[in-house]
């Protein structure tokens, strides 16, 4: 087992200078946020002009608009469109799987998370952490304000390794949580012994946005392995005895690329983000692919 | 096939063995090198099931644990040495012809280059080759390598000894195995008769396998030679007779090395001249006879003849004898009057001069039974010694019913076996009035009594290679060869030279062959072989090829995943 994370790890000035021309932007937050920054559904007292509506008792008087009545003889209420809060979910994997290589690709995951949590709370959004495994490990209560930054860094560096991976059962039990609708980043390795396609059954039932980051080792696709090994799962306990040849090999690597292929395609037909983020390299710049112009469309 | 001798039940005792061990391995447990990964569900979906040989638990890969005995079994058929059930009983003699024919020149170099050749694309385990010369003798047992032969045959030329390839391949006919069959590739000039090839078991296939032997032509030599008791009739001399072709001038005769003067007398006959030198003194010398200058073919151009020793026997005679028989004894050349050491004596019966020698005594009727009375050193059948020495002595020569007559008496032969030889006769029968005495058969019986008492050797009028002589039985030695023949046994004289008599009666036996000294062009007599090819390739190659073509296929069922 890898060492832990310390708070230290999972960011600095660097890190956070870095992050500052991205954006996650939605299309339109849900009504029931905080005031914000994101565009909502919710029409309001906001700056930017959206609709009328007949006045109706203990509407505010302000918000008539005179020059409509003086014409028409009829009042009618002047519409702007309030700015809330994203909810931004972020589920970092820490699974067994996620801790035994050197580094673990856990300190990816969670500086990733860290990343994803900087953005938003750059931009007054609320964001949650739910760590998971088999299960939800533990959420972290739902903080916004730039100040909540190290208040998670705390939080991540004191996770450890869970069991195997249950992604289904965790999406579950985040559905049953009722939070309002926000941006899920789910960050993880995928490994999921289910399988791709049960991963994306669950994750098509999510009632969220999704942005998928999925951390991924050089070794993964390409494993150094040769002859009779007895490989042991690390989160279930298994043990595979196999002769490796180049005919296997071969066929590891088409198991392996069509579970890949399994979640691009679901990434692309949802009009999703799916980051292959490498484990090996910097965490920033790749995540940084996602957002156009420095800006995620959630 | 040959599994060093395993009997039918050990091969297949050996292939349990070999299934049941590659049995084991493919069961044994293999040792994993075991890591710990994120996810095994790649690799279960890559391998259908696990690859590892577990003992105890199921057999796998049936396909690889086949393909793996049926290598092992190949490769132990091919070290083996696996041949065919076809060629199992089909079994080659080649026989190198190693007579003194094979001395025209190219003809012995031209049968040894076959021979190799054949030995070299021949089951090592089913050929032999043997050379037949003067002796019969094994150059290359089976399973032998070819180049052994070839050092072998470096040391040999043909013997001076004539062709016995017919003679030995009738002795081989008799203690064969019958169920086999048998190819003999002759490789030589040895003439095979039609009559010995009848006698051949039917298993028996016999080729020639050199071609047959062109005419030759400029040759001269010896095409027999003998010698005769003189014809003149002296005792201690003898005749010489040489048949030569090719050449009128006369044989030189050499003794010690010094030419002898003899005078000759010739004849011609059908091949060439019959020479005839009579009256050469017998003391036991060795003639070497050549013809000059040699030719290219030097087998014939000279022999060697043993002449008897023919010294007169020295007679010791009693006084009241002496009128009678020192006549007789001066008369005959066989005969000397003993000087110094006698051989023989005549006496009275009871008189005990020359005690211990060979003697002829004369007896009176009162003492003796018989007329004639003969004594035999040693021990055997009296019957075959009254039947040889009736024959011998010249008792059919005597008229022994008119001596009967003469003398009231019947006349009869006893024998019988004593310490030394001994001839009585009545003395009624030496009156010098009597019928025997007067007879002509007299000097003849006394002459050859008196022989036979001196016991001298009979000598050979001649020797051949390959021919017993009939008339002895000894001892004779080689000067390079030692003991050729012992005692019991007639002479065979296996090749030309000379052989030194243990009681100085030298044997000098000569090769002719009369076909090679004419070079008479040879006649097929049996059919011809061909040469073999180098191109069958042994069973052990195919196994060695089929064990490559198999391993390719694990080869590449290994790269296809197929098998572990």
């Amino acid at each position: 087992m890898a060492d832990t994370v310390t708070a230290d790890d999972l960011f600095d000035a660097e890190f956070l200078e870095s992050l500052q021309r991205l954006r996650l932007v939605a299309q339109r937050v849900p009504r029931g946020g905080r005031f914000a920054e994101q565009r909502s559904k919710a029409l309001g007292a906001g700056l930017e002009f959206q609709d009328y509506r007949p006045y109706s008792t203990g509407d505010d008087l302000r918000a008539i608009d005179w020059n409509i009545y003086r014409r028409l003889g009829r009042v009618f209420l002047r519409l702007f469109e309030e700015l809330e809060d994203l909810p931004v979910y972020l589920l970092p994997d820490i699974s067994r799987s996620m801790w035994i290589e050197q580094p673990p690709r856990a300190h990816a995951c969670l500086r990733s998370a860290m990343a994803f949590a900087a953005i938003a709370l750059a931009q007054h959004d609320r964001v949650g952490v739910f760590p998971f495994a088999e299960d939800l490990h533990s959420p972290m209560q739902s903080r916004s304000g730039w100040n909540s930054l190290p208040l998670f860094a705390q939080a991540m560096a004191k996770l450890e390794a869970g069991g195997t991976t249950d992604l289904s059962r965790s999406l579950r039990r985040l559905e049953g949580m009722q939070l309002r609708s926000g941006l899920v980043v789910v960050i993880s390795d995928f490994f999921d012994p289910a399988g791709a396609e049960a991963m994306v059954s669950a994750l098509k039932r999510l009632k969220h946005k999704l942005l998928l980051v999925q951390l991924v080792h050089k070794s993964d696709r390409d494993p150094q392995v040769q002859g009779d090994v007895r490989l042991r799962d690390c989160e279930s306990g298994v043990d595979q005895d196999i002769t490796v040849t180049a005919q296997v090999l071969e066929r590891y690597r088409h198991a392996y690329d069509n579970h890949a292929r399994i979640l691009t395609d679901f990434a692309q037909k949802r009009r999703i983000g799916l980051v292959q983020l490498d484990v090996d390299k910097n965490v920033v710049e790749q995540i940084a692919t996602v957002f156009e112009g420095g800006r995620y469309h959630a | 096939m040959n599994f060093a001798n395993l009997p039918l039940w050990g091969i297949g005792a050996g292939l349990a063995v070999l299934a049941g061990t590659l049995f084991l391995l493919q069961m044994l447990r293999v040792r994993h090198r075991q890591l710990e990964v994120p996810t095994t569900m790649f690799w279960k979906e890559a391998v259908e099931e696990s690859r590892a040989r577990v003992l105890r638990q199921r057999f796998r890969h049936p396909w690889a644990y086949l393909l793996l005995l049926s290598i092992a079994t190949l490769l132990w058929f091919a070290v083996a040495g696996l041949q065919s059930s076809a060629s199992d009983k089909q079994e080659y003699l080649l026989v190198l012809d190693g007579s003194v024919g094979m001395s025209h020149p190219g003809r012995f170099e031209t049968a040894t280059k076959r021979l190799l050749q054949d030995a070299d694309n021949l089951p090592a385990t089913h050929r032999e080759v043997w050379w037949s010369g003067a002796q019969t003798v094994l150059l290359l047992a089976k399973g032998e390598h070819p180049l052994l032969l070839r050092e072998r045959l470096k040391a040999l030329q043909p013997d001076k000894a004539a062709a016995a390839v017919e003679q030995r391949l009738l002795q081989m006919a008799h203690g064969v195995d019958r169920d086999r069959f048998l190819q003999i590739r002759l490789y030589g000039d040895a003439p095979l008769h039609d009559a010995a090839m009848e006698q051949m078991p039917k298993n028996f296939e016999v080729l020639r396998c050199t071609p047959l032997a062109p005419a030759q032509s400029g040759n001269r030599g010896f095409l027999s030679g003998g010698i005769h008791a003189s014809t003149s009739g002296q005792w201690d001399r003898i005749d010489l007779m040489v048949e030569v072709f090719g050449t009128d001038e006369t044989p030189a005769i050499l003794s010690s090395g010094t030419q002898l003067d003899v005078a000759a007398i010739s004849q011609k006959t059908a091949a060439g001249k019959r020479w005839h030198f009579p009256d050469i003194l017998a003391r036991g010398q060795v003639l070497d006879l050549r013809i000059t200058p040699a030719d290219a073919y030097p087998a014939d151009d000279a022999i060697l003849v043993a002449l008897p020793q023919r010294r007169p026997m020295q007679v010791l005679l009693s006084d009241s004898l002496q009128s009678t028989f020192a006549p007789l004894v001066m008369a005959d050349s066989a005969l000397v009057m003993a000087t110094d050491a006698a051989e023989l004596v005549v006496r009275r019966q009871g008189e005990t001069l020359g005690a211990g020698l060979p003697a002829l005594e004369i007896s009176s009727a009162s003492n003796s039974t018989h007329a004639f009375e003969i004594t035999d050193s040693g021990n055997g059948a009296p019957e075959q010694l009254l039947q040889t020495m009736h024959a011998q002595l010249g008792f059919n020569e005597i008229d022994a019913l008119a001596l009967a007559q003469q003398l009231q008496q019947p006349i009869s032969l006893g024998v019988e076996f004593g310490d030394s030889r001994k001839v009585q006769v009545w003395d009624q029968l030496l009156d010098s009035k009597g019928a025997f005495a007067s007879s002509r058969s007299f000097p003849l019986f006394m002459g050859r009594a008196l022989r036979w008492l001196g016991n001298r050797h009979p000598y050979a009028p001649f020797a051949l290679t390959g021919r017993p002589l009939t008339f002895s039985n000894g001892s004779w030695t080689t000067p390079t060869k030692g003991v050729a023949v012992t005692a019991g046994l007639p002479l065979r004289p296996s090749e030309a030279g000379l052989y030194l008599g243990e009681q100085g009666n030298d044997v000098a036996a000569n090769a002719f062959d009369p076909r090679a000294s004419l070079g008479l062009a040879a006649v097929a007599d049996v059919p011809t072989g061909e040469t073999l090819q180098a191109s069958t390739m042994p069973l052990w190659s195919w196994m060695v090829l089929l064990v490559l073509v198999l391993l390719s296929i694990e080869w590449v069922l290994f790269h296809k995943g197929r098998i572990p």
